[in-house]
This record gives structure tokens, C-alpha cells and sequence, in this order.
């Protein structure tokens, strides 16, 4: 595939970014210049109850041109998560939604059957349905059966900064279903965001990584840069690897000797 | 007695819903409003009177991730 018409395809929504930036976690002036950085153009949002005196309204920090992918945070279930993607629809005025439901305050872990149940009647109302979910290759192709727009599992837990955990589990996701891979937190660090999209992943969403950093816009174009290197070298075929000893680079003939 | 955002209050002189967001001080372009568990589009915000017993969420967009 040619680079210049490589997209991500969501449910027939074309992004040129493989990079899904999340707006939590700093301060909201740097929004407009992480996304910028980022080159993103999509940007999570979470619903919640409006504060009495109003805040700072997100509307303005966030650049217009980009998609606006509300969560279904603080969902326990799938009927929480469908009451809050309405609301969100109503709000963004757009179909997409990140669907992320968890009973689980330790860990966070998303309750993949309840994911699935959400993500059935979303889908069947017409959204673009992002289900945030524990790598499970079954649970993969009920939600891909359920009409979810791509599969976004964890590589660690949400907030770690640990890296990609899950490795194996997202690499069979990627092997064996053919809908778009979005990996989505516990990504730490630009090299492990690099990582996952050698191996094949569609797109990475990261926050923490980025509202964590010493300098916010910087280390979103950081990602941005070692997410785009590493859809080229997937794009490209990464070289063989050998298993044993070496394989000179250089001839073996020639040498300066007898 | 009508719970906004899980606030008990008085409907006192408020006569519909849009008069509750503005006297909460909310800009209605900002905010969807739920009113026992329907979405209550923009638009009919002025059409919808308050009933002693409405639970209402008025909710926003915040920063997440």
C-alpha cells in the first residue's frame, strides 16, 4: 500500500492520523497545542454532570476540525454506557462514541461482556461504536459480529505508563481479525506506541503518557512521529529475524589477507 | 421538590426547563439536559415544564481520556 493512500477506516470514516489523542489529565490550555502536535484528529471527551458556576467550556480549547470521540467513563454496565452515549450524541451532534465499561476501581479492567452487550444496540442505532476492551480473540469477534467500527484493546492497565503487557494477546487480535486495532492505554513511551504499530495495530490512542510528561505538546509529537515510524515500517516489512548466529551485512570474499 | 444533578430543589418561579439551566448559570448550547431518564433535545427546552418530582441531569463534556 502506498503511503499517501493509507488511511483508517472507521465504518467508512477516513482519518490520515493513526495517533487518538485523550484530552484528561492536563491542563486544558495545552489542549489546541497537543492536537496540533499530535497531528491528531480525533480527541476524546468525557461526559459528566455540569458544575454549578460553569467551567472552562472544552468547545473552545478543542480545534474544530477535529472529531470529538466522547467515553462512556464511569459506566458500570451496558445500559450506563448506552444512557451516557446519548447523551453524548446529543452533545457532539457525531456517531462516535468510545465505549468503556468497568466494574473494576483497582485495576480498571473493562468488563468485556458487558462491552459487547453495549456495543450490539449501539451499533444497531447508527453509531460508530469504539469499544475499549481486555484482549480476548472471542470477545474480539463478538464485538466485530456486534458491528463494533474497530477493537481497542489495553496494552496495560489504564494510567501505567507500563507499556505493552498484552503484547501476544493484541498481536493474535491483529493477525486474525480484519477490522482496525486501536491500542489504547498503558502505551508509556513513543517507542512502545512505535512497537504496536509495527506489529500491525491500526492506531494508538494515548493520554497519560502525554498529560504526564515534562513537556505535554512535545511528547505528543513525540507519539506522533514514532506512531507514523512505525506504520512505515509495518507498511515497509520489517526484515527477517535470525534465530541463531549472524548473517554478514558485508561479502564474505575480498578480504585484505591470504 | 424537583433533584437536579442530585440536588434537591424548590421549582419555585422557574417555569420550564431552559429557565433552570440559565439559573444555573449553564449556557444552554453547552449542556444536554435528561429529565427522568429522556433526553430533552435543545430546542424544547423551553417547551418542557418543570413537575414536582422530575429528576434531572444537566451534563457537559469535561476533559478524559
Amino acid at each position: 500500500m502506498e503511503i499517501n493512500d493509507d488511511y483508517l477506516d472507521l465504518k467508512g470514516h477516513k482519518f490520515k492520523s493513526r495517533f487518538i489523542l485523550g484530552s484528561g489529565k492536563y491542563s486544558i490550555d495545552l489542549i489546541k497545542a497537543a492536537v496540533e502536535n499530535a497531528s491528531a484528529e480525533i480527541v476524546t471527551v468525557a461526559l459528566r454532570r455540569a458544575n454549578q458556576g460553569g467551567v472552562d467550556n472544552i468547545f473552545d480549547y478543542i480545534p474544530k476540525d477535529v472529531v470529538l470521540l466522547p467515553n462512556t467513563s464511569g459506566a458500570r454496565n451496558a445500559e450506563e454506557a448506552i444512557r451516557i452515549a446519548h447523551l453524548s450524541r446529543e452533545l457532539s451532534g457525531s456517531d462516535f462514541v468510545k465505549i468503556e465499561i468497568m466494574r473494576d476501581s483497582k485495576y480498571l479492567l473493562p468488563d468485556n461482556f458487558e462491552t459487547i452487550k453495549a456495543t450490539e444496540k449501539l451499533a444497531s442505532e447508527g453509531f460508530v461504536v469504539m469499544p475499549y476492551m481486555y484482549p480476548d480473540l472471542n470477545v474480539a469477534r463478538d464485538l466485530r459480529d456486534a458491528g463494533a467500527a474497530c477493537i481497542m484493546p489495553l496494552a496495560a492497565p489504564i494510567g501505567s505508563n507500563r507499556g505493552l503487557e498484552t503484547r501476544a494477546f493484541i498481536k493474535i487480535l491483529i493477525d486474525e481479525l480484519d477490522l482496525p486495532i486501536i491500542v489504547d492505554a498503558g502505551i508509556g513511551s513513543p517507542s512502545q506506541a512505535c512497537q504496536v504499530m509495527e506489529m500491525g495495530a491500526s492506531a494508538v490512542m494515548a493520554n497519560t503518557a502525554i498529560a504526564t510528561a515534562g513537556n505535554v505538546p512535545a511528547m505528543a509529537e513525540a507519539f506522533a512521529q514514532a506512531i507514523k515510524a512505525g506504520r512505515e515500517a509495518y507498511l515497509a516489512g520489517l526484515g527477517r529475524i535470525v534465530k541463531e548466529g549472524a548473517s554478514a551485512s558485508s561479502p564474505l570474499t575480498g578480504y585484505l589477507r591470504d | 421538590m424537583i433533584k437536579v444533578n442530585g440536588e434537591e430543589m424548590e421549582i419555585g418561579s422557574l417555569a420550564n426547563l431552559k429557565e433552570l439551566v440559565e439559573s444555573q448559570g449553564y449556557n444552554p448550547q453547552l449542556v444536554v439536559c435528561e429529565v427522568n431518564l429522556e433526553i430533552v433535545s435543545r430546542e424544547k427546552l423551553q417547551d418542557r415544564g418543570l413537575e414536582e418530582g422530575d429528576e434531572i441531569e444537566i451534563v457537559t463534556f469535561m476533559q478524559g481520556g
